[in-house]
């Protein structure tokens, strides 16, 4: 498993560069042989770059449970899904682990090995991100993957000047590749945030209503989403114009709930008045 | 041996019905009609893949663009419309390919792209009811563009009697839209922005509002009560920029709502969906009116 690693990397870095790949993209990784995939692992793949983790996790599982070759592409599909799904880091970490250690395909150990880095990068494990990047680095055939895990590694680095000590191999070897660096490599490679699945923290001004204001007064809202969520999602798409809106609204309430249009069962039971933001916002520019 | 030959290709004939009339295609179809079109959707591909009958394999990738297309998904619409078109018996479902194209532009709103289609149905041999579907569609889209006079060119054209959506287009013609500028610009004035696009209540709101803000705000600087008076400051400015925001997007719902009523009068109830009837896997679209 994973003979290129004792290859020269320099080598490795000609070939590479010779190859001409033009959209380097995460998806882009799965290209190792694309254009042949077929059946199964063709419509996980592009349920996959379609960002569709839950479907692509399912049909992987489809295919794991029916024995569909090739068994460790559709792991490391599935693996990747439920990382991008936000499921427990922990879990998907030893899945990682499981399939860079047991698969024979070297390009499926290359990307397990890049994505386990991630996740230790995201579980701020620096050390041992390095020698998964490093893994992956030394290991791919692909130019894609190639560029990806020399920029995570650069930008670990900088995020943990520490790691520099006693790699001024790995250094040199990252920085021949830099000039194929693009714009936006940066911020794909850049440290993973963990997926909460919940939108962003309400304001102060919210925070204080929700928890001073509302349990003393009562749901006294009769739209939906509740003027808290509308001040929120204005505040969150359109910044300070979150406070003509919200003023707007309180006008035009009494109005909306009169005409009984469009009513909906709100989580208390109460019936609401559906009045979203879109029908408030639809000339304006996002922020 | 011809008796021999002649089973065998019964049995070949037999076992072909049963993998088309797969379990997947059923699936597929049943998520379909209890309206779970992401999952249909996968599942029709599935049975894309599954298949090695080039109609069928365009029948389930028109089925997926149409469950994709409920779901507005238009990007993954149109990769499954273009799968169909490259299987050999596209040509059996031109008119549905057209139709499902031409709403997926819609979706899209590339409204050049969509009007072209809904061209070619409405001068294709799809039925009476592909070409009335085709022409109110279109006219929909001109009148969303405000060019009033292609739209009554459609309905003119289509081999239904439009007279009432003729007379809708002429009632929409002879209003008049709110400018949103102007809106904003009585807004100033607490209450009268909501009052030029004929919102009466509202306005009356923000203007008791806004003196009840403005008089706390002279009372307590009269009483040099500066915390206080910053207190209501901060809120008076908040309504005052409610007042001039709400005439702005007051005329703009005026608007939107002056055009929705001409585009529903113009279109009704009209929908599209696959034949239910249809077991085996065939496309076939139904127009809805």
């Amino acid at each position: 498993m994973l003979k290129r690693m004792d290859q020269p990397i320099s080598n490795r870095f000609l070939r590479l560069l010779h190859k001409n790949i033009p959209m380097l993209t995460v998806a882009g990784m799965f290209f190792f042989s694309a254009h042949t995939l077929a059946g199964s692992l063709e419509l996980t793949a592009d349920l996959f770059e379609k960002n569709e983790w839950e479907f692509c996790r399912r049909e992987c599982r489809r295919a794991l449970l029916s024995q569909t070759e090739p068994t460790e592409r559709f792991q490391l599909l599935s693996a990747m899904s439920g990382i991008r799904m936000g499921n427990d880091p922990l879990l998907e970490h030893n899945e990682l682990d499981r399939i860079i250690s047991e698969n024979h395909d070297d390009q499926v150990s290359a990307i397990a090995a890049y994505e386990r880095g991630r996740l230790q990068w995201q579980l701020e494990q620096p050390e041992q991100a390095l020698q998964s990047f490093s893994l992956s680095f030394q290991s791919t055939t692909n130019k894609a993957l190639f560029l990806r895990a020399s920029c995570s590694i650069f930008l670990l680095f900088k995020d943990a000047p520490e790691l520099k000590d006693g790699n001024d191999d790995l250094i040199s070897q990252i920085t021949t590749s830099r000039d194929q660096w693009y714009g936006t490599l940066f911020s794909e490679c850049a440290k993973p945030t963990p997926v909460t699945g919940t939108p962003s923290a309400p304001n102060w001004v919210i925070r204080f209503y929700r928890s001073q204001i509302s349990p003393a007064i009562g749901e006294r809202c009769t739209l939906e989403p509740s003027c808290s969520e509308y001040f929120h999602q204005a505040n969150h798409k359109h910044g300070l114009k979150a406070y003509p809106m919200i003023a707007d609204r309180f006008f035009r309430e009494p109005e909306v709930s009169q005409k009984k249009k469009d009513p909906v069962i709100s989580e208390s039971g109460q019936i609401r008045y559906r009045d979203p933001i879109e029908n408030h916002d639809f000339w304006m520019k996002k922020k | 041996m011809n008796r021999m030959l002649l089973l065998l290709w019964l049995s070949g004939s037999l076992l072909h019905t049963a993998s088309a009339d797969s379990l997947t295609f059923n699936l597929a179809k049943e998520l379909l009609s209890e309206n779970s079109y992401e999952l249909s959707a996968v599942e029709f591909r599935r049975f894309a893949m599954e298949t090695d009958k080039e109609p069928d394999q365009a029948a389930a990738y028109l089925y997926s663009s149409y469950a994709y297309l409920k779901s507005n998904d238009g990007s993954t619409a149109s990769e499954m419309l273009d799968r169909a078109e490259n299987a050999d018996a596209a040509s059996d479902y031109s008119r549905d390919h057209t139709l499902l194209s031409a709403e997926n532009a819609r979706l899209m709103r590339d409204a050049d792209t969509a009007l072209y289609f809904y061209d070619v149905l409405s001068s294709g041999a799809g039925g009476i009811d592909f070409q009335t579907f085709a022409h109110r569609r279109a006219a929909a889209i001109y009148l969303s563009q405000y060019n009033l006079e292609a739209a009554r060119q459609e309905l003119e054209n289509s081999p239904t009697d439009e007279t009432r959506s003729i007379q809708t287009l002429e009632d929409f013609a002879s209003g008049a839209d709110k400018s949103p500028l102007v809106g904003g610009l009585w807004g100033l004035i607490p209450g009268a922005g909501h009052w030029y696009s004929g919102e009466v209540a509202n306005g009356f709101r923000s203007l008791i509002l806004n003196s009840l803000f403005i008089f706390g705000m002279v009372s307590t600087a009269e009483n040099e009560d500066w915390g206080a008076f910053a207190i209501i400051t901060f809120f008076e400015i908040t309504w005052y920029s409610g007042s001039i925001y709400g005439g702005v997007d007051a005329a703009q719902r005026y608007n939107q709502n002056r055009l929705d009523t001409a585009l529903n009068e113009i279109e009704g109830n009209m929908s599209y969906r696959p034949d239910p009837e249809i077991v085996v896997p065939l496309f076939k679209l139904n127009i809805h009116f």
